[in-house]
C-alpha cells in the first residue's frame, strides 16, 4: 500500500509544472528551516536549565565550603581546599560560579574573614584562572578579570595591567585604572603618567571614590599633572587639589586663569574659589567682559562665594548685556548679598526686562 | 541554655554566613527573608535578640523596629545596614536600637557584639 502511494506521489511530482516543483522545494526548505529554528530555541533553553541548575548547586556547595573556611574550627583547611580543588573546579562554569560567589563574599565582609577569601583565591588557584581570563580578548572577560584582582587586592607585575590603560573600551580602562588605584601604597596616580586617552567623566568619578575610599597613603600632589597632555588630565587634577585643600599649589593654578582652554580656565576659577584664593576676584573682574559666557558664570559663582556686593557692582558697570541667564544670575546674586533690597532689585529687574534695557 | 536569635536579612549570602557563625557561637538561628515573614515569626516566637536589616521587602526595617519595641521593649535589636549616613544611623538610635553595625561587616566583631548584648540581658 505505501509503495504505491510512494510511487503515485512520485508519479505525481514528476509530471507537475517546474513553477510548482519550485515552489514545493521552498516550501521544503523553509520548513526545515523552521524545524531547525524551533529544535534550536528549545535545546538553547534546556541547556540553559541545565547551566542555572548546575551553577545553583555549586552556588549552595560553596556557601557551606566558605562559611565552613571562614568560620568553622574544626575544619581542615588544607584537605578541604585539595578536596574542593579536586572535584568542583574541573570545568569553566564551576571556576567562574567559584570567582563570583568568592567576590559576592569579600564583597560584604571585611576584616579578618576578608583577608581569609583573599587568601582563599590563590590557594584555590583561581589567580591563574583569572589571569589567563585577562588575556581572553574580550573585553567584558578582561574587565571582570582585573575587577576581580582589584578587589581581592591580588598583586600581579604591573605591564600586565598596564597593558588596559589605554584600551578602547572605556570599562577596561576604568577597571584597570582601579586596580593601582587600590593596591597602590604611595603614589596611586602613576597611572596617569601612561595615560593616553582622555578620562570619562565617570572615570574621574570613581578615581576620586577610590583616592577617598580605599586608597591609605599619603595624598599625591596634584601639581604633578597640570603639565599633562590630557586636558581631562589636567582638568581633574586641578579639581583634586582645590578638593586635597593643597593651598601650596594655589601659585601653580594662577596660570590657568589665562588659559584659552575654557574648561581648563572654569575649573581653575571655581578651584581657586573653593581654597578662597583672596587675590582672584581681582585678577577676574576687570577682564570680566573678555570672557566666554561660560566663564563669566563662573566668575559669578565665584564672586557670590568669596567676593562682597562691592566686587559684584563693579560686575554690574560692565555688564551691558541682554543676556538674560547671566542678568538673571547677576540679580540673584545681588538678592543675596542685599536681601533687605530684595523687593526693589526685584522690581528694578522687571523693569529692565520688559524695556530690555 | 542556648539564645534564640531572629535573623532579618534578604541577601542569601549573608543570611547563610549569619545563620552560620552565630550557631556556631551556639545559638539558635531563625531567618526571616523579609519584614512580613519577620512579623510572622515575631508573633509566633519570642527572641532573646534581633538582627535585622533596614531595607527589606514588604515591611521595611523602621516598621518592623517600632513593632518590636512596641510589643517586646526589652528584645535588643542590633541593625546592620548598608547606610553609612549619619542621620540613618541617629533615626535608627531615636528608635532604641541597641547597636549599629555596617556592611561590609566583620563576622568576628559581629559576634562580640551579639554576646555583649546577651550577656546584658
Amino acid at each position: 500500500m505505501l509503495n504505491f502511494y510512494t510511487f503515485n506521489f512520485h508519479l505525481n511530482l514528476e509530471s507537475l509544472p517546474w513553477i510548482m516543483k519550485l515552489n514545493i522545494a521552498f516550501a521544503l526548505f523553509f520548513l526545515s528551516l523552521a524545524i531547525i529554528f524551533f529544535i534550536s530555541i528549545i535545546w538553547i533553553r534546556i541547556f540553559k536549565i541545565y547551566r542555572n541548575e548546575k551553577k545553583r548547586k555549586q552556588q549552595a556547595l560553596l556557601i557551606d565550603f566558605l562559611n565552613s573556611y571562614l568560620f568553622d574550627e574544626d575544619f581542615d583547611k588544607e584537605l578541604e581546599i585539595k578536596n574542593f580543588k579536586e572535584n568542583h573546579l574541573k570545568t569553566s562554569l564551576e571556576i567562574k560560579v567559584t570567582i563570583k560567589e568568592i567576590l559576592h563574599f569579600h564583597e560584604n565582609l571585611k576584616g579578618e574573614s576578608a583577608k581569609d577569601l583573599e587568601s582563599l583565591f590563590s590557594k584555590l588557584d583561581l589567580v591563574e584562572f583569572t589571569l589567563l581570563d585577562l588575556e581572553d580578548g574580550r573585553w567584558f572577560t578582561t574587565a571582570r578579570a582585573i575587577n576581580a584582582l582589584s578587589e581581592l587586592c591580588i598583586e600581579v607585575p604591573n605591564h600586565r595591567i598596564e597593558a588596559y590603560l589605554n584600551e578602547s573600551r572605556n570599562e577596561v580602562r576604568q577597571q584597570s585604572q582601579l586596580y593601582f588605584l587600590k593596591l597602590a601604597e604611595e603614589h596611586p596616580l602613576k597611572f596617569l603618567d601612561k595615560t593616553v586617552r582622555p578620562l570619562t567623566t565617570w572615570q574621574q568619578i570613581y578615581i576620586e571614590n577610590a583616592l577617598k575610599n580605599f586608597y591609605k597613603g599619603p595624598a599625591p600632589d596634584f601639581s604633578n599633572w597640570l603639565d599633562h597632555d590630557l586636558t581631562s588630565v589636567v582638568e581633574f587634577s586641578i579639581r583634586m587639589i582645590a578638593r586635597y585643600n593643597q593651598f601650596e599649589n594655589i601659585p601653580k593654578l594662577i596660570p590657568f586663569l589665562k588659559s584659552k582652554n575654557d574648561t581648563l580656565k572654569r575649573e581653575a576659577i571655581s578651584s581657586l574659589a573653593n581654597l578662597e584664593d583672596i587675590g582672584l576676584l581681582e585678577l577676574l573682574i576687570p577682564t570680566f567682559m573678555d570672557n566666554s559666557r561660560i566663564i563669566k558664570l563662573e566668575i559669578l559663582d565665584a564672586v557670590e562665594q568669596i567676593g562682597n556686593y562691592e566686587d559684584l557692582k563693579k560686575i554690574g558697570e560692565q555688564l551691558a548685556t541682554t543676556d538674560w541667564e547671566l542678568r538673571i544670575k547677576y540679580h540673584n546674586i545681588e538678592l543675596g548679598f542685599l536681601p533687605e533690597k530684595k523687593e526693589l532689585i526685584y522690581s528694578q529687574f522687571m523693569l529692565e526686562k520688559r524695556f530690555e534695557i | 541554655m542556648m539564645k534564640k536569635i531572629l535573623v532579618i536579612e534578604d541577601n542569601p549570602m549573608v543570611i547563610k554566613s549569619l545563620e552560620f557563625k552565630l550557631t556556631k557561637d551556639g545559638n539558635n538561628v531563625m531567618v526571616a527573608h523579609d519584614g512580613r515573614e519577620a512579623m510572622k515569626l515575631l508573633k509566633e516566637n519570642e527572641f532573646d535578640l534581633i538582627l535585622t536589616d533596614l531595607m527589606l521587602p514588604f515591611v521595611t526595617g523602621n516598621e518592623l523596629i517600632s513593632y518590636i519595641k512596641k510589643n517586646t521593649p526589652n528584645t535588643p535589636i542590633i541593625v546592620l545596614s548598608t547606610s553609612t549616613q549619619e542621620n540613618i544611623i541617629m533615626d535608627a538610635f531615636n528608635m532604641g536600637v541597641d547597636d549599629f553595625i555596617t556592611k561590609p561587616f566583620s563576622p568576628n566583631e559581629l559576634s562580640l557584639r551579639v554576646k555583649r548584648l546577651l550577656n546584658k540581658n
